[in-house]
């Protein structure tokens, strides 16, 4: 109550100042966001009131060929920064890091104008017939974006300020999953997720370019950390496969690498103890 | 003067098919040359059903199996001095003609594990057969690979040989084939096997 007495008791010029001050302040707390993302549940089962049926347990045919695109996305949400080309690249990243392994016969990179929103399995299917995949990693994403104004952006009441000062300070939130599904059993083989956190600041003036340059770092980011995590549940995947055959069929064909390898831990044990032994047995004789 | 001096044998043998590899690993052009390749084999390279051994698909894969081939060959060849052209004339292209024969989708193949594996066993039935402490150490270590093989069988596939660090199908008959062919080589040399406890010098 003192203080209301206290503003009132200012000149008429200082309390329009005053005003105008807060009303600024209150205008640099402004948050702007906003959300790009594909959803791989809404493309594989777009109907949820059909029932999904078990289709037996994944034959895996060694060496494969496995198909990987981006999950389409959905009408009015998709990220302007990914365009086909860009998608591309990123697959091409991926593809690279997988083609050289042994188990991998190919690896088709399928564009997304072969993948229709909502389109499951019947369009996996097509996808199967048309480039002979029997199993495709689907990449999907969710990226946000959020914009805060700081206490600086008040230097864009000069009109120059709104060219020099970065008073726009952005984040960008990115996550990549990659699901590997095996289309004949409808099963889902492993997944990996990659994600990025990206910083950034601006002017007014280049926001968008700058926003733009952020959701490109951080899909560049994310997948670089996908691939990571693909490499470690492939891993854990073949452990996996190893000890339960009752859930996974495994067919190898023709042209494929073998190698005779004795594992490091055992090589270990078996040196280790090889030497050990002798010596402790000469010493004993 | 006074005192014997202690002179270390060498094995040859060992070392010689050891030095192969280590060359094979640096020398991408000679690796191509000797790997088991099922294509050039039929077109009549027959040498690469024995060279294929020298040849790995990784630092790491070279590692594993060199870090049992050196002590098992040199220690074998410590107790019978000339195994060396038994084992690993037999072992080589013997054990690349059974994987040729008995898997047809077998394209590419390398790793010395199978040579591995007919030295640690030819060395631990030498050790079963002797008395003493040799008798345990051969025991744990005839064992061991038995097991191992029974793991390798019953895991059924094994996917890209990741514990070995490289991007091939690990094949578990290189390993028997190379056990079965360790423990033939022992039975023919078995007499000229040194019955007594034999140092790891020669005096």
């Amino acid at each position: 109550m003192a203080m209301r007495n206290d503003v009132k008791a200012l000149p008429g010029p200082m309390r329009l100042l005053l005003a105008g001050l807060a009303l600024v302040l209150a205008a640099g707390c402004a948050t702007s966001q906003s959300r790009q993302t594909t959803s791989v549940v809404d493309y594989l089962y777009p109907d949820a009131a059909q029932p999904v049926v078990d289709q037996g347990i994944p034959v895996l045919t060694l060496p494969m060929r496995i198909g990987v695109a981006f999950v389409p996305d959905a009408p009015g949400r998709a990220s302007l920064v990914l365009t086909e080309a860009r998608k591309r690249q990123l697959l091409d990243e991926v593809a690279a890091h997988f083609r050289d392994r042994d188990f991998v016969r190919a690896i088709e990179i399928i564009p997304s104008a072969y993948l229709r929103p909502k389109g499951g399995f019947q369009n996996l299917d097509q996808l199967r017939t048309m480039y002979g995949v029997d199993v495709v990693a689907l990449v999907s994403y969710d990226q946000a974006q959020f914009t805060d104004e700081n206490f600086t952006s008040l230097a864009y009441w000069t009109i120059i300020g709104a060219y020099l000062v970065r008073g726009e300070k952005n984040s960008t939130h990115t996550m990549v999953d990659t699901v590997i599904v095996d289309i004949p059993s409808r099963k889902m083989l492993f997944r990996a997720p990659g994600t990025s956190f990206v910083k950034g600041s601006a002017t007014p003036v280049n926001l968008a370019e700058q926003l733009r340059r952020d959701a490109d770092r951080g899909f560049e980011e994310a997948v670089a950390g996908m691939i990571g995590n693909l490499d470690q549940e492939l891993v854990v995947f073949q452990d996996r496969v190893k000890q339960s055959p009752e859930a996974y069929q495994v067919v190898k064909t023709g042209d494929y690498r073998g190698g005779g390898a004795l594992g490091l831990l055992g090589a270990l044990l078996f040196a280790g103890f090889a030497i050990a032994g002798s010596r402790w047995a000469a010493r004993g004789a | 003067v006074g005192g014997a001096r202690r002179v270390i044998r060498l094995p040859r043998w060992t070392l010689a098919v050891v030095a192969g590899a280590l060359a094979a690993s640096l020398a991408p052009a000679l690796a191509s040359a000797l790997v088991f390749e099922r294509g050039a084999i039929a077109q009549g390279e027959l040498w690469r059903l024995a060279s294929g051994h020298l040849v790995h698909f990784s630092a790491l894969h070279l590692a594993a199996n060199l870090l049992v081939l050196l002590p098992a060959g040199w220690l074998l060849e410590l107790r019978d001095p000339g195994v060396g052209p038994w084992l690993y004339g037999l072992a080589m292209p013997a054990i690349g003609a059974l994987l040729w024969l008995t898997d047809p989708a077998l394209a590419q193949f390398g790793g010395a594990s199978g040579l591995a594996c007919a030295a640690l066993a030819a060395f631990a039935l030498g050790e079963l057969a002797a008395g003493g402490r040799r008798r345990a150490v051969g025991g744990v270590l005839l064992a061991g690979l038995l097991l191992k093989l029974a793991a390798e069988w019953g895991g059924g596939w094994s996917m890209p040989g990741v514990a070995a660090g490289g991007s091939f199908v690990a094949v578990p008959a290189s390993h028997a084939a190379g056990i079965a062919l360790g423990s033939l080589v022992w039975l023919a040399r078995r007499r000229r096997t040194a019955p007594a406890a034999m140092p790891l010098h020669a005096a």
